[in-house]
């Protein structure tokens, strides 16, 4: 423990009745005291993959598929969204378990391998939305076809940069891992206050007998 | 325990962290310019009517301008519809518009185009959609004198904030209104010969049907039986017959004792502005 600790503050060595000054807390850069025990357990973290899997799964499969039937559905209104089914079905679910497993694995090594499997992922599917990207509306005297392939190309700018961003973490992990993890799982400021004033106390009684 | 007072953050990390900031910006920026877009397109929609403007431009092209068609060329017909429009949204228009006609069972009557138009945001533009009309146009179909079923197209294609594609198809059938419907040009009997020629007293009937005034001259030729060429001069009748109303008049020809007109045809033409069709002829029984 005394090995990690930051150093004495510089000066003439206190006296016995002399309160050492505290060691300020920064108020930027990396968290203090961090250990690996504050990292959660590998079960909460596939715990929350498997709820983040959940709510993708209902955002990119379940809402589109019925808007797709209620809107765009036979009979409904006289709008075309030729999108296929199963470009629906698995791609949705392509991207929420890669979504899920990303958030599962956050902890280990391979969580810039399946960020980024995440990323690319998303990648391809708005690629294929965009290669369906219009909405026809054809009625019996009037014929609009709406396109917005442009703006998907737009949307996938952003996911290209976290698909950099996960190669990044992807390398780091490879280099230095677990550097990342006092960053990725910092203290909350509270649990770092108490642990300062721990930390104080202890140097204000002294060294261990 | 392991303290972290003395190290900064990884590089790689704050790396990582900051083009995955740069992602969310960059979405979050498409997301606020869609909403936008959106909201500017619907406040464009709604004034759609008060936007557009049709026939209101001084159109000073060597065509007919404000809809008339006139002739540029033997067989050659066009003309211009000008369109004002209004872009009160947030981001360009850039479109182009295109038409067709096209008789029922029959052939293209007309057809148009505008060109590749842009109006920037809060501007009004003039928008000349150039007409063709070809010859046969008015001989084959028999525009002029028959009410004619006709199917129209209009396509508007264009883009949106440069990145919203947008093709409108609109399907318009209609009837053709002739403004010389139910031509009927017909001699009526001679007077006795006088001095080498006679007058030949012609009954011209029609109804203006189409929506704008027949106002011009109406030439009326007539030739004799077997050929040859025309007998005497032509007669000219001055003609102003208001949309909806009926024409019956007799004029009276002059026409060489000399010329058989028994069997012969009677061709009549007319002018307005630089318009000048033949309409189709009618026989002398």
């Amino acid at each position: 423990m005394s090995s990690t600790l930051p150093p004495e503050p510089a000066g003439p060595a206190p006296g016995p009745n002399v309160v050492p000054a505290p060691v300020p807390i920064p108020t930027s850069g990396p968290p203090e005291l961090w250990t690996k025990d504050d990292l959660p357990t590998l079960g909460w973290c596939i715990g929350k993959g498997i709820a983040k899997f959940v709510v993708m799964l209902f955002i990119s499969v379940l809402v589109p598929l019925e808007l797709l039937s209620t809107i765009f559905g036979p009979g409904v209104l006289p709008i075309q969204f030729p999108l296929s089914l199963n470009l629906l079905i698995y791609g949705g679910s392509a991207v929420a378990f890669f979504s899920g497993a990303s958030t599962a694995t956050q902890t280990t090594r391979v969580y810039g391998l399946f960020k980024f499997l995440s990323s690319a992922v998303k990648l391809i599917y708005l690629f294929l939305l965009a290669l369906v990207g219009i909405i026809v509306v054809d009625a019996s005297f009037l014929a609009i076809t709406f396109g917005f392939r442009v703006l998907i190309y737009l949307f996938m700018i952003g996911t290209a940069l976290a698909a950099l961003s996960a190669l990044v973490t992807l390398y780091e992990d490879y280099k230095h891992p677990g550097d990342r993890l006092p960053f990725d799982f910092p203290l909350s400021r509270r649990e770092l206050r108490a642990r300062q004033d721990a930390y104080n106390r202890s140097i204000q009684m002294g060294p261990e007998p | 325990m392991s303290g972290r007072y003395d190290r900064p953050m990884p590089k790689l990390w704050r790396l990582s962290r900051y083009i995955r900031w740069a992602g969310t910006v960059s979405a979050v920026i498409v997301l606020i310019f869609v909403v936008t877009v959106i909201y500017s397109a619907i406040v464009f929609g709604s004034q759609a009517s008060s936007n557009i403007q049709v026939g209101s431009n001084n159109n000073t092209s060597s065509h007919g301008g404000g809809g008339q068609i006139e002739q540029v060329a033997p067989g050659q017909y066009e003309g211009v519809l000008d369109v004002n429009i209004t872009n009160p949204s947030w981001y360009p228009i850039a479109f182009n518009i295109s038409m067709n006609a096209l008789a029922v069972n029959g052939p293209r009557l007309a057809w148009g185009s505008s060109g590749l138009v842009t109006i920037p945001s809060g501007n009004t533009a003039p928008v000349d959609v150039y007409l063709h009309v070809p010859s046969n146009t008015f001989t084959d179909v028999r525009l002029l004198t028959n009410n004619t079923p006709v199917t129209g197209w209009l396509w508007i294609n264009g883009t949106y904030a440069t990145i919203f594609s947008m093709a409108l198809a609109f399907q318009v059938n209609s009837t053709w209104g002739a403004p010389f419907q139910g031509l009927a040009i017909v001699p009526q009997t001679p007077a006795p010969p006088s001095g080498g020629s006679v007058t030949e007293p012609i009954a011209v009937n029609f109804t203006n049907d189409a929506s704008t005034p027949d106002q011009g001259q109406l030439e009326i030729q007539v030739f004799p039986s077997g050929g040859g060429g025309e007998c005497g001069s032509p007669t000219i009748v001055p003609i102003s017959v208001n949309n909806g109303q009926s024409y019956m008049e007799t004029e009276d020809v002059t026409i060489p004792e000399t010329c058989n007109v028994n069997g012969g045809y009677v061709v009549s033409t007319y002018t307005s502005g630089g318009l000048t069709v033949t309409l189709p002829q009618e026989s002398i029984p």
